[in-house]
């Protein structure tokens, strides 16, 4: 029962920090022109606001989609680090594992990645909120091998019966290098506390795929298709914000 | 401007989502292919000349007819280094002017090498080294065998020429 009350609490707190989050906006559009004369005023002497430091967390998503897809099993952390007024250096590592079994074969890579660039906040804050709407643009490398575990002779002609060929054949050594633009937002839900949610738009650069064999999927990348360079992706984080210092 | 940000990532989600390929392998994509064999006259190996036949599988289980055909396709094992097939020449027609439902077995040896083509169809069997026997029986229909290339990788080419 204690418990229970407590889940009870923490939600609850959940909610008000999402309430408080979107209900500012709209309450501040009202009071909007006195205040924005009055801190000019009290420029000189006002406190510092603006919260500098690390903000860490861990991909959502990842382990969703571990508990949720047979075939998928990843898991990431990430940060950023805020250099600039509103520019931050971003970083994510991370491990996935995606098997397919489809009709023509039967295949499991798995491996690490990781991801930096900079990111750029376009969201004008309330003096004492640090939210995001940011654009970012990324460099991810992966290393991961393949293992093929079954795969059927292509053949149209069904006279004779499917040539199914069991082997377990390891590609290692493989690796991608990609281009990525994200576009996410971070909202404070509690002190420091981050949920954040964003999309990524990529460009495969160059990838070392097998001889007799090709890459099918790359940790961080997605799905590689065959004669498309582009992948999609998506990401939810809760993160939380170690402020080093005030400005 | 907080809200319009959500509406927009989940818009762009949606959309990225929707957009991800299917890989499906495309028809004119060249995949296993089939021997192609063509019929000559005896008299004149130059000129092709039509018939009636059926191609059965060595237990005669499984069939495939062509009527009045000169050029036909067909298939090879991929898992094995031979393929044995029945010939019959004007099936269901005993009273044929020439080789009433007689038939032949031909033993088609080679070499099958295994070739990857892409994602969306895996792998693909060429065959090298093709030699062709005409198995001994009662009677023959089949005059002579020709190969003219001994290699199958398309459907392009005529391989075998046989004559009757």
């Amino acid at each position: 029962m204690k418990i229970l009350h407590r889940y009870i609490l923490v939600i609850n707190l959940c909610f008000i920090g999402l309430g408080s989050a979107f209900a500012q906006e709209n309450q501040g559009v009202v009071v909007e022109e006195p205040l924005e004369t009055r801190t000019s005023d009290t420029l000189v002497d006002r406190n510092p606001t603006e919260k500098y430091g690390l903000r860490a967390g861990i991909d959502l998503s990842k382990i969703l989609r571990s508990f949720l897809e047979d075939n998928y099993e990843g898991a990431a952390i990430l940060g950023d680090f805020r250099i600039k007024d509103r520019y931050y250096i971003a970083a994510e590592i991370g491990r996935e594992t995606k098997s397919f079994d489809e009709a023509i074969f039967d295949a499991k890579t798995q491996g690490t990645y990781l991801k930096g660039g900079i990111n750029y906040n376009a969201y004008n804050n309330w003096v004492g909120m640090s939210n995001l709407i940011y654009v970012g643009l990324h460099v991810g490398v992966s290393s991961f091998k393949t293992d093929l575990n079954q795969y059927t002779i292509y053949n149209p002609n069904t006279f004779f019966e499917p040539d199914v060929r069991t082997v377990s054949r390891e590609y290692s050594g493989l690796n991608a290098i990609w281009g990525e633009l994200q576009m996410g937002i971070q909202v404070e839900v509690l002190n420091n506390l981050y949920l954040g949610m964003n999309v990524q738009l990529k460009r495969m650069l160059s990838q070392k795929a097998p001889d007799d064999f090709t890459n099918i999927y790359a940790p961080g990348f997605n799905k590689i298709t065959f004669d498309n360079v582009y992948g999609a992706g998506y990401g939810y984080s809760i993160s939380y914000l170690l402020p080093i210092f005030k400005k | 401007m907080l809200r319009n940000g959500i509406v927009l990532i989940l818009l762009i989600a949606l959309i990225a989502y929707s957009c991800e390929r299917d890989d499906i392998c495309a028809k004119s994509t060249p995949t296993t292919p089939t021997l192609t064999i063509g019929f000559r006259s005896n008299d004149n190996a130059l000129e092709s000349k039509p018939l009636n036949i059926t191609v059965y599988n060595k237990d005669s289980t499984k069939a495939i007819a062509f009527s009045n055909a000169s050029t036909i396709n067909i298939p090879l094992r991929t898992d094995t280094t031979a393929t044995v097939l029945l010939f019959e020449k004007n099936p269901g027609n005993p009273n044929a002017a020439e080789d009433p439902e007689d038939v032949d077995e031909l033993t088609f040896t080679y070499t099958p090498q295994e070739v990857f083509i892409s994602r969306a169809c895996g792998y693909r069997v060429i065959f090298t080294n093709l030699e062709i026997r005409n198995n001994p029986g009662a009677t023959r229909w089949i005059d002579d065998i020709n190969i003219n290339l001994r290699t199958v990788e398309n459907e392009d080419t005529t391989q075998v020429y046989i004559s009757h």
